[in-house]
């Protein structure tokens, strides 16, 4: 009887380690998702990086009342000098009431901790138009 | 029994044994991705920092109640009774563009119509809707419409509205904390060659933003597609909306090699004209070129290379010699009057910065603790094969 109490026991215990560690790992590895500069996001990506930066305190509050677009969601990256950047997927946000030159965020998006990583602001040049009569 | 639980403990401690493992494992491989590649191959021109140092430059402009002689000319014409319409001319005659409203001005010339046309330099008028932006309307020059746009809708491609640009750019910046906290600027600015051409890219800057929320400057040198040289522009959004090189083109044309010093400097002189603000100048190699206003003397500061291709959106031209910034100074703001503190921009604790990575095809390379406390920021845009 205390013999098969303790086997159960261990079943069990190994179903729940195998479980929570296939999990775990799953998870750490999608934390941990390299993403590189140049791939390709899906769309699903895309959507959640949006939804993530314009839900962030630091982007709204750059937002602030300014009128905006979202130009793009692609992996950029950001740090402190080439040595360390890391890249992330980067929802590009132009700001401004004059929309043909600007100042813009990019919010370099965490997918797994579903925040912001960081935050930079490039400035956006002249539109250009496309097939114009030019 | 007493063996029974010891296996159970033994199993227990063997998975957390692998649960602690796992992120080691996993971290360990996940090493962040940099680019160390680095061909500065450049030798600094220390002849040139004279003309990055506005201590050395022109002492006087930081000075309460400075006046440049520019500005003092205009005032004395008005004075005498001169009407607006005849002092912009006087100053065409010298090469100077006078906006009479703001009391500024800046060397140059408004570029033609026709020369507008050939390089394309067109006022889009973009508006929004729920679904994202769209271009409105094109306008040649201020009031010359040459096409009217009926509300073309942007392309949308998820489920929130994306409307690609094609402007690719890497750049340093100031950041959080001391984001906006700055007056000035001052550095090194190798151009390299800007390559444009009707195949790749339209337009290309390589440039030096100062502002903050609403009202900013910039300082570079272009090249557009028609171009066989390059050129020494300014840009205020709040003087030249729509693009920067409707005015403030200039008759200064650096090698793409050249090593040029180049400031931006806001004084603590608060002027409120049309275009009210405090007053600014640009330097460049030791030449005031533009004096302006901006809404605050707590600016961020960014240096950009910025390339933005032609229709098709994909296509950018390769770069035969890279651009190069370095040797920067900041003036830090200390209070309302316009005092201010210098600091080398090496990101420290005094001037926390931020570097953009790779945007292809548009490459960089980054390093701090150069000649002997700035940062060099070399780019150019690669071969896209």
């Amino acid at each position: 009887m205390h013999k098969r109490t303790a086997i159960v026991t261990i079943m069990f215990i190994l179903l729940f380690v195998v479980l929570v560690t296939g999990y775990y790992f799953l998870n750490v590895q999608k934390a941990h998702e390299k993403f590189t500069l140049g791939q390709n996001l899906t769309e699903e990506q895309k959507q959640e990086a949006i939804s993530i930066a314009l839900k962030d305190s630091k982007v709204k509050s750059e937002i602030g009342n300014n009128k905006y677009n979202i130009t793009g969601v692609e992996v950029l990256g950001i740090g402190t000098e080439s040595s360390n950047i890391t890249y992330y997927p980067t929802v590009m946000i132009r700001l401004g009431d004059d929309p043909s030159f600007g100042r813009g965020i990019f919010a370099y998006v965490d997918l797994y901790n579903r925040t912001v990583a960081d935050i930079g602001n490039p400035y956006y040049g002249p539109i250009p138009v496309k097939n114009s009569t030019t | 029994m007493l063996k029974h639980k010891a296996i159970a403990f033994g199993a227990i401690f063997v998975a957390a044994i692998i649960l602690l493992a796992a992120p080691v494992i996993v971290l360990s491989k996940d090493t962040a991705q940099a680019d160390s590649t680095s061909s500065l191959g450049f030798t600094p021109n220390h002849t040139v920092d004279k003309y990055t140092d506005i201590a050395k430059v022109d002492p006087d402009v930081l000075k309460p109640g400075y006046i440049d002689p520019i500005t003092k000319q205009a005032r004395e014409m008005k004075a005498k009774g001169i009407n607006d319409s005849e002092i912009i001319k006087e100053f065409e005659k010298q090469g100077i563009i006078y906006y009479p409203d703001s009391d500024s001005w800046v060397k140059g010339r408004c570029l033609t119509k026709d020369e507008m046309k050939e390089k394309k330099i067109i006022f889009p008028v973009y508006d929004y809707n729920d679904k994202g932006m769209y271009l409105k309307a094109i306008y040649y020059g201020e009031n010359d419409t040459m096409v009217n746009v009926s509300e073309q809708k942007p392309s949308v491609t998820t489920q929130a509205a994306i409307t690609s640009i094609g402007q690719i750019n890497v750049w340093v910046e100031t950041t959080d904390p001391y984001k906006f906290a700055y007056l000035g600027w001052g550095g090194h600015i190798i151009p390299g060659s800007e390559a444009a051409d009707i195949s790749g890219t339209e337009w290309h800057f390589v440039t030096t933003h100062l502002g903050s929320s609403g009202s900013c400057t910039e300082l570079g040198v272009y090249r557009s597609e028609s171009d066989s040289v390059l050129t020494v522009y300014s840009y205020d959004n709040r003087v030249e909306p729509g693009h920067p090189l409707y005015t403030g083109t200039t008759p200064i044309h650096p090698a793409p090699s050249s090593d040029n010093g180049a400031i931006i400097i806001v004084t603590g002189t608060w002027e409120s004209g049309s275009i009210p603000g405090y007053v600014y100048y640009l330097y460049w190699n030791g030449q005031q070129f533009r004096r302006g206003h901006l809404t605050s003397l707590y600016n961020q500061i960014n240096q950009a290379n910025e390339a933005i291709p032609g229709s098709d959106d994909t296509h950018y031209s390769v770069d035969s010699q890279h651009a190069i910034f370095y040797g920067q100074s900041v003036y830090k703001t200390l209070d309302s009057s316009g005092n201010y503190a210098v600091y080398g921009w090496v990101n420290n604790a005094n001037t926390p910065s931020r570097v953009s990575g790779d945007w292809l095809p548009m490459k960089q390379v980054t390093s701090y603790g150069y000649t002997p406390y700035s940062y060099v920021h070399e780019s150019w845009v690669q071969s896209q094969n």
